[in-house]
Formats: structure tokens, C-alpha cells, sequence
């Protein structure tokens, strides 16, 4: 017995040898990329007291689009193939397209929890727009948490957005959304992803940005599949940013109950706006948005057929063309 | 690649060494106490970090030299909500009564644990350690006592997964990790004697070793064991 123990740790320590040593979790770089903060090849924009990971294409003296990915806690990654062309024609032939990770996510510096508020989300916005396109009013897009992050925008700061195209938003209020939340998540506590997503604090322990972010990945691919987002060709992206999702979600919420509200002022946004909706998602679809384009005094509702969540990755001709559609609309 | 094969290999073997050694000494967890002599098999159910169900053996080895009753163990627990054997954890480990006085007892419970898991974004083989103090009464019918613990996971071989690195990070490194994570626990646990069957309840709330919030941030089971 004691000589099969021997060789039984003679083995491992080789093993461990063979492996070129062990990896420390926490560093980015192993387990997770490394943001701007690590990678200074990195495209980086310094603004608002902290470093965005961000991209521009097109002419910048043409009027900017910001792009608003997802999350919140995603990145602009499944966002970027909506610079390309497609029939002929890109956004980038008439705007300056914006892309950037936000705050605390994808490949922007991390922050501590108590940084994450919606007011530090408007300022960050405010000054990225003053930053790219001083003095004229700009055109969001936005997806998912990005679409109620251009409300809770265009809410506080209505002369600063020429148009905006909300594609399949979260809900923009609290009322909003306590009427879905039991749907938002797949949280049976027979369900795969769930026992796997709390097995897996037995091995890794969210107790740095790097393990924090490393495991909120596990929750991406299966937690809502009421959305009906691609399994065959899934939305890529960077890195999550575990904090920031949590801690922005915190601040809206107070003993259980939503109390956020992008909508308080939105009947004073004349403009027209756009909702794009999935055709398969049954929580945050068309329905869904049919209700929720009514806080806007003009706002359409266009559905892309055989679609789930993630249409703009998977619909990016599509997206492009409603996007352009509707551009040459308001112009 | 070939890292990859020596350490299955490593697996393999130790796996085998440590089923072997079990076999010989075996032994469980979620008992109260026993005394030199007896033996008990255990089953176990319930949410702790994740929907498992544990199986397990507990053997009373006297310990002249120090005046004291080891209590070596061995449980098996498998994720039950899809069965699924990769998610696994193996453990074996001993108890013993550090302190008694009066009706007053201090025990501590020491086990050595490989856990495997494979999800979405990485398939994963951790070597842990559970300690848990233990402090309250062990009655003839009942027993009612505090536990908290400090498990830490202190290296765990990650196999990032063709889907985490085809759509997020392509150059995720796979291998061993050093201290890729460590969970506090406190709670109690209590049970009744019935004939040869125990019937034990353990409940409680655990944070990570920095405070942080865990995603199932309490446990709860029910145990069940038998004597003889």
C-alpha cells in the first residue's frame, strides 16, 4: 500500500512537471482574456475615470451610430459583423460606427461592485458621445440590456440622440419587468446548466474578476432557452463581466422588487424609433415589444422572421438592412 | 495532447489507488458519532452545491494511544438533477472528538476529496480538502450540533471546452490551476436514532473564501443511515 502511494505521487508530481507548471487562475490571459489594462495592443479609449475596450470604422465627420451590446455584463464582439457589408451597402458608407464594451465588461477595465449604478451607466455614455461626436446628436443601437440602456440614455438626455433602433430590449422598467421575471431564466432545479453552474463552486470560486468572469460564462449558452438563441452558430464574445452584471442589477432592485425606470420621460421623445423584435423568442418577442414601443410617442415594430435573440449575430443582413431602412427614414 | 494522455493516465491511477484504499478502510460522512466497533452505511440527499445524492461507509476504529474513537470514511456523491457521471466527488477522511466535557462535545472532520465536473465551458478534476469542526451534543436517541468548514479546491486540471474556445477565448490555457477556489460553510446538523437507522438533517449558508456571494449560497439535506 504505502509503495502504491509513492508511485501514485511520483506519477502526479511528473505529471505536473509535463504540464509546464500550474497556472495561477486569477491571471488574465489563462482562463480569461486580458483587458485593456493587461494588453496594451488592445484599441483603448481613456474617458469617464476608466479605460474602454472600443473600435470605430467609417468616417468620422459622418453622423456617429454607437452600438450598445448586450448584458449587461456582455460585449460588443456578436455586434461587430454589423459594420460589414451586405447587398451592396454598410452603415459605414453614411455613419461613423461606434462599438465599445462597457463599463467593467468585455475587454473595459473591471471595477469594483459599488462603481455600478445607472446614473455612472448615463454619465459613461454621455461622455463617450461628447467624446465622438461633439455637439450632434447621435444614433443608438442597442440589443437586449443595450436597447433599455439607450432608453434609460434617451430618457435623461432626449436632445442628444437623433434616432434609435432597440433591438428585442430587456424590460425598460420595473413594472415591465416583474411582469416576466418568473421567464427570464430557466431556474428549475432539475435543469443542467443550473447544477452545473453551482457544482462548479466546488472547483472555481468567483473571489476575482478573472475566476468571477471565468464562471458567469457557464450560465450564456443555456439559461434562457425561452429566447431561442442559436445552438448551431452561437453568438460569440470576450469575456463577461461577472461584476458588472451583478452589481447593475443590484441597483435597480430593492427587497426583491424592480424600481428601475427608463421610461419616466420618454413620452417627451418625439423622434421616431425603432423596436426590432425575434420571431421565436416567447419571453422578450414580439409581444413583448409591442407593448413596450407604446412608452415612446412614435416607435415602430419590425419582427425578423426565424429568428431567436441573438438576430444580430445570426441576422446580420437583416439587422443592417432594417437598421438602414430605417436610418434613410428618419434622415 | 500528450500532457492530456499522462495525466488520464495519472487519473487512472490514482483513482484506482484511492478506490483501493477506501475499499480497505472505508468509511462515510453524514453520521452523528460512533464508538470502536460499529459500522454504519449512509445515503444522503439533498441541495449542496447543486441536487446531489451521497453514498457513503463510517467505521469506529479504537485509538488506545490517544484515549480516542477514529472514525474513518469514504462517500461517493453524484449531481443527480441529470445523472451524469462526470459531475462526481469522491472523498475520503476521518472524524474524531477533540474535546468532551459534560454533555459538551468538540469534534473536527478532516476528508481529502477529487471532484470532477464537465459543463459548458470546461471539464475540470479538482484535489480539495473539507475540514469541519463540529461542536454540540451526541445523545443515545438524538444529537444536535454546529458544524462549519473550510473546503478548498487546491489544484484543478481545466480542459477549456471546443465551445468556450471556438466562441470566447481561443487561447484559454488548459492544465493544472493552483487554488482555484475555497467555500466557508456553517450550519447545523442533527439527527434521530431509530432502532438500527439514523435519520440526520444538516442545514446551513456558505460563502466563498472571501465572503462573496455563491450562486446556491445554502445546503440542506437529509441523510439516512443504517448501523450495525
Amino acid at each position: 500500500m504505502r509503495a502504491q502511494r509513492g508511485a501514485a505521487l511520483l506519477m502526479m508530481t511528473a505529471g505536473l512537471a509535463a504540464c509546464d507548471g500550474i497556472y495561477d487562475p486569477s491571471q488574465p490571459g489563462n482562463l480569461v482574456p486580458r483587458t485593456v489594462d493587461e494588453d496594451p495592443t488592445l484599441p483603448a479609449l481613456a474617458l469617464a475615470g476608466t479605460v474602454f475596450h472600443s473600435e470605430t470604422f467609417g468616417d468620422p465627420t459622418r453622423p456617429a451610430i454607437i452600438f450598445l451590446h448586450g448584458g449587461p455584463g456582455g460585449d460588443y464582439r456578436d455586434q461587430v459583423p454589423l459594420k460589414d457589408r451586405y447587398d451592396g451597402a454598410a452603415l459605414t458608407d453614411d455613419h461613423f460606427v461606434v462599438f465599445w464594451d462597457q463599463r467593467g465588461t468585455g475587454l473595459s477595465r473591471r471595477h469594483d461592485c459599488g462603481v455600478f449604478s445607472n446614473d455612472r451607466m448615463d454619465a459613461d455614455l454621455d461622455a463617450l458621445i461628447e467624446h465622438v461626436s461633439p455637439g450632434r446628436p447621435v444614433f443608438l443601437v442597442g440589443h437586449s440590456w443595450g436597447g433599455m440602456y439607450a432608453a434609460l440614455y434617451i430618457n435623461h438626455h432626449p436632445e442628444k440622440v437623433a434616432g434609435a433602433v432597440l433591438i428585442e430590449p430587456g424590460p425598460l422598467n420595473g413594472e415591465m419587468f416583474d411582469a416576466i421575471k418568473g421567464e427570464l431564466h430557466d431556474l428549475d432545479v432539475f435543469s443542467e446548466w443550473l447544477n452545473d453552474d453551482v457544482w462548479d463552486g466546488q472547483f472555481l470560486t468567483a473571489d476575482d474578476h478573472a475566476r468571477a468572469d471565468y464562471h458567469r460564462m457557464l450560465g450564456v449558452r443555456d439559461s434562457q432557452p425561452k429566447y431561442h438563441q442559436s445552438e448551431v452558430n452561437p453568438a460569440p464574445g470576450w469575456r463577461q463581466g461577472a461584476v458588472a452584471n451583478r452589481c447593475l442589477i443590484q441597483s435597480g432592485i430593492k427587497d426583491g422588487k424592480a424600481v428601475y425606470s427608463f421610461t419616466d420621460h420618454l413620452s417627451a421623445y418625439s423622434r421616431r424609433v425603432l423596436f426590432v423584435a425575434s420571431a421565436r423568442n416567447e419571453v422578450i418577442g414580439t409581444a413583448f415589444q409591442e407593448q413596450q414601443r407604446q412608452f415612446f410617442p412614435a416607435a415602430d415594430l419590425v419582427t425578423i422572421p426565424d429568428s431567436g435573440h441573438d438576430v444580430p449575430w445570426t441576422h446580420p443582413a437583416e439587422t443592417v438592412a432594417t437598421i438602414r431602412a430605417y436610418l434613410a427614414e428618419v434622415r | 495532447m500528450l500532457c492530456r494522455r499522462v495525466m488520464s493516465l495519472l487519473w487512472a491511477f490514482a483513482l484506482f489507488t484511492a478506490l483501493a484504499a477506501a475499499a480497505r478502510s472505508a468509511h462515510a460522512q453524514a453520521f452523528s458519532r460512533l464508538e470502536a466497533g460499529q459500522q454504519t452505511v449512509t445515503a444522503e440527499t439533498g441541495l449542496q452545491a447543486g441536487f446531489v445524492t451521497s453514498l457513503g461507509y463510517a467505521t469506529g476504529l479504537r485509538l488506545d494511544a490517544i484515549d480516542r474513537t477514529l472514525m474513518p470514511f469514504a462517500q461517493a456523491t453524484l449531481l443527480v438533477a441529470k445523472p451524469d457521471p462526470s459531475d462526481y466527488a469522491f472523498r475520503v477522511g476521518s472524524q474524531i472528538s477533540v474535546a468532551s466535557i459534560g454533555w459538551f462535545d468538540l469534534s473536527t472532520q478532516l476528508a481529502f476529496e477529487v471532484a470532477g465536473t464537465e459543463n459548458s465551458i470546461y471539464r475540470g478534476t479538482a484535489l480539495r480538502t473539507d475540514l469541519v469542526l463540529l461542536a454540540g451534543h451526541y445523545g443515545r436517541r438524538w444529537f444536535a450540533v454546529a458544524e462549519a468548514g473550510y473546503g478548498r479546491a487546491w489544484l484543478t486540471y481545466i480542459e477549456n471546452s471546443e465551445y468556450y474556445r471556438m466562441n470566447f477565448y481561443a487561447d484559454a490555457r488548459d492544465g493544472w490551476y493552483g487554488g482555484t477556489g475555497g467555500r466557508l460553510h456553517a450550519g447545523a446538523k442533527g439527527g434521530v436514532t431509530l432502532g438500527a437507522v439514523e435519520v440526520v438533517l444538516r442545514a446551513g449558508v456558505t460563502k466563498t473564501e472571501t465572503l462573496q456571494d455563491l450562486d446556491l449560497p445554502f445546503y440542506a439535506t437529509l441523510g439516512a443511515n443504517y448501523r450495525f
